[in-house]
């Protein structure tokens, strides 16, 4: 990082570090905006808060958002979507065919079902992302590696070149990281959006093989990582490689977290959505940094406005000033309610497993799977690949769980490629039936 | 709270053609999109119309003229990549959106999708003869250097915009040369696309050179 960018840090300063009791009103007069949009336009929105009799007259504070406005979440979408015959499950607050709105009609990965569309209007420039790339230290006239991991439409390139960056396009594939080489030798981009698990893998077995990986990508000043959970071990390997990675995920469907340079957390917006963390069992909020469900809403998707949408994400999440000066709110995701397993009384995440995996050199790439029949067990069942089987890695591989976790999983071996070819490109499902 | 402003990059964006990166211009795209409108039209994408588009990330220097075209429309689209493992969401949004048009099917998605997919969708652009042979009516959605070309209804070869571009022939692979001005230059470029340059009016009425797929 030059000190070009350090004296320069914020893309949006004023807004980025609002003092707490101005960011605090600032969401107040947004929500105040946002509700009666909401239930006069979506329709699921109206049904729900109907049926709680709640109108939008009555929330005039949060205390009242939080004591009386009802909670939705994907499986209300889906039924009012079977049910209605509503393709948009009844968050579509406009007419995306609107003479001058740039409709288009997106959609989720279709990771735990159906995909769920994401309809989007907008008009080109720099969205809230600018806020992230500018932290990595990209600056008007860089070139920047756009790579996601599936194509969600024009956000990501929009913004690139509302901050006067270019983008360049590659497919988010393992066999395109030489082409990735020879674009950064040529047009030495500053950021990458983004680099993967299986990208790190193919990246390692590429050093192992006598690639110089430092060289090659030798100009980034910072690598945005997303797609699932990155272990301690894994992180030491890139960053080992002169890369800066900075962690980014999705917060609850109304918007993104991204590290910022201090690496302690992942900064939300919060000037464009209320975040809320609650009991996952029950409606209460947890106390701050504790793990909790996220529930969100947004202040500024006028398209599909979600309302206290329980987004099934265990995260911890604090609202205590960063050391980089901004005053939002920041999250570490933990994983998907629905994937957790109770053994014994004892919640487990993959992200709980993932150090224990880790740890074992024949099973460092911390490809594994959990295997859930239900979500209380008897015993941790783990399928992990491996990259050489030796005859007492089964039982080196339930030590290390069981020194991590307290817990003796059973462990089923397989070959790590085939574990590869169970996922789209960017990661492999962690949570599997038997 | 103003936002800051920065002044725009003169390259648009680095695409890839073949195998080499390509960098194109704002107007570039711009130019392009004048192109994707006439395209859309010939595909039947109208005012309040629906176009799923299936590409790679890679390709999104001849895609975004697409996007930005259904919007000059009025029309609206959707996206899915076009990958094996992203096939089962374009089933998917087939049967959720009922498209009037999906562009860019290939041999990877007919292969992972049921065969009656694509049933019900008006136009269905492919982009390589396992996907044209699998669907019945389909239109060639052909990637000629930096630029496109699209069947219309009479599916007697791709119509390109000859204003901006010429094709040849060149040893049985279509080369193209661009007319109007372009970031990146193409001087007779190779295509990859084997085929042939049909020079007589095609019964859409138009009377521009066609390109014919071997």
């Amino acid at each position: 990082m030059n000190s070009m960018v350090d004296a320069d840090r914020y893309w949006e300063p004023d807004v980025e570090c609002l003092p707490r009791a101005e960011l605090d009103t600032l969401q107040e007069k947004k929500l105040t905006e946002l509700l009666p949009w909401a239930y006069e336009r979506a329709p699921l929105i109206r049904h729900a808060w109907d049926t709680a009799g709640v109108t939008p007259d009555a929330i005039g504070s949060f205390a009242a958002f939080r004591e009386q406005v009802p909670f939705i979440d994907k499986d209300a979408m889906r039924h009012f979507r079977d049910d209605r015959g509503d393709p948009y499950g009844g968050m579509l607050a406009i007419d995306l065919a609107t003479p001058g709105v740039f409709g288009a009609i997106f959609s989720t990965s279709g990771t735990t079902g159906d995909p769920t569309l994401a309809p989007f209007a907008g008009r080109e420039g720099p969205t809230i992302l600018a806020r992230e790339f500018w932290e990595l230290g990209v600056r008007p006239g860089d070139t920047f590696v756009e790579m996601l991991f599936t194509y969600r439409g024009p956000a990501i390139h929009w913004t690139m070149r509302g901050m006067g960056a270019t983008p360049i396009f590659v497919d988010h594939d393992p066999a395109e990281l030489p082409r990735l080489f020879e674009l950064c030798r040529r047009f030495q981009p500053r950021g990458w959006y983004n680099l993967s698990g299986p990208l790190v893998i193919a990246l390692q077995q590429m050093a192992e093989s006598g690639v110089d990986i430092e060289r090659a990508l030798d100009s980034f000043r910072g690598v945005v990582y997303a797609g699932e959970p990155l272990g301690p071990r894994a992180r030491r390997r890139v960053e080992s490689w002169g890369l800066e990675l900075f962690n980014h995920t999705g917060v609850g469907d109304v918007g993104a977290a991204t590290e910022c340079r201090e690496h302690d957390g992942l900064h939300v917006w919060e000037d464009t959505a209320i975040i809320e963390v609650l009991d996952p069992e029950g409606d209460q909020p947890v106390a701050d940094g504790e793990r909790g469900e996220l529930v969100s809403t947004t202040l500024m998707n006028l398209v599909s406005p979600l309302v206290r949408y329980r987004s099934d994400d265990l995260v911890r999440y604090t609202r205590e000033r960063c050391a980089c000066g901004r005053t939002h709110g920041r999250v570490w995701p933990m994983g998907r309610k629905s994937d957790e397993v109770v053994v014994d009384g004892q919640s487990v995440l993959p992200v709980d497993v993932w150090p224990a995996v880790e740890d074992v050199p024949e099973t460092a790439a911390a490809l594994f799977q959990i295997i859930r029949p239900g979500r209380d067990v008897d015993r941790l069942r783990l399928r992990v690949g491996y990259t050489r089987l030796e005859p007492d890695l089964r039982g080196r591989v339930e030590d290390a769980v069981e020194a991590h976790l307290g817990l003796r999983p059973d462990v089923e071996l397989v070959d790590q490629d085939v574990l590869l070819r169970m996922g789209p490109p960017h990661k492999i499902p962690r949570v599997v039936k038997p | 709270m103003t936002p800051r402003t920065v002044p725009a990059p003169e390259t648009w964006g680095i695409g890839v053609v073949g195998s080499e990166a390509w960098p194109v211009s704002p107007a570039d795209i711009a130019d392009e999109t004048e192109s994707a409108v006439e395209h859309l039209r010939v595909l039947g994408i109208r005012d309040g119309g629906l176009v799923l588009i299936v590409s790679r990330l890679a390709e999104t220097i001849h895609v975004a003229p697409l996007e930005m075209a259904a919007g000059r429309l009025d029309a609206r689209w959707s996206s899915c990549d076009a990958t094996e493992g992203d096939a089962f969401r374009t089933a998917s949004l087939v049967r959720q959106l009922s498209p009037d048009a999906v562009i860019g099917i290939n041999e990877m998605i007919v292969n992972a999708v049921p065969s009656h997919t694509f049933d019900e969708v008006p136009v269905v652009a492919v982009t390589d003869r396992v996907a044209r042979d699998a669907i019945s009516s389909s239109r060639w959605w052909l990637r000629l250097g930096p630029t496109s070309a699209f069947e219309c209804e009479v599916r007697a070869g791709a119509h390109h915009d000859a204003d901006r571009w010429a094709v040849d022939q060149l040893a049985g692979e279509i080369v193209v040369t661009n007319r109007a001005n372009r970031l990146t230059p193409a001087r007779q470029l190779p295509t990859g696309v084997r085929g042939s340059v049909v020079d007589e009016p095609c019964a859409c009425g138009r009377t521009t050179p066609r390109v014919l797929p071997s």
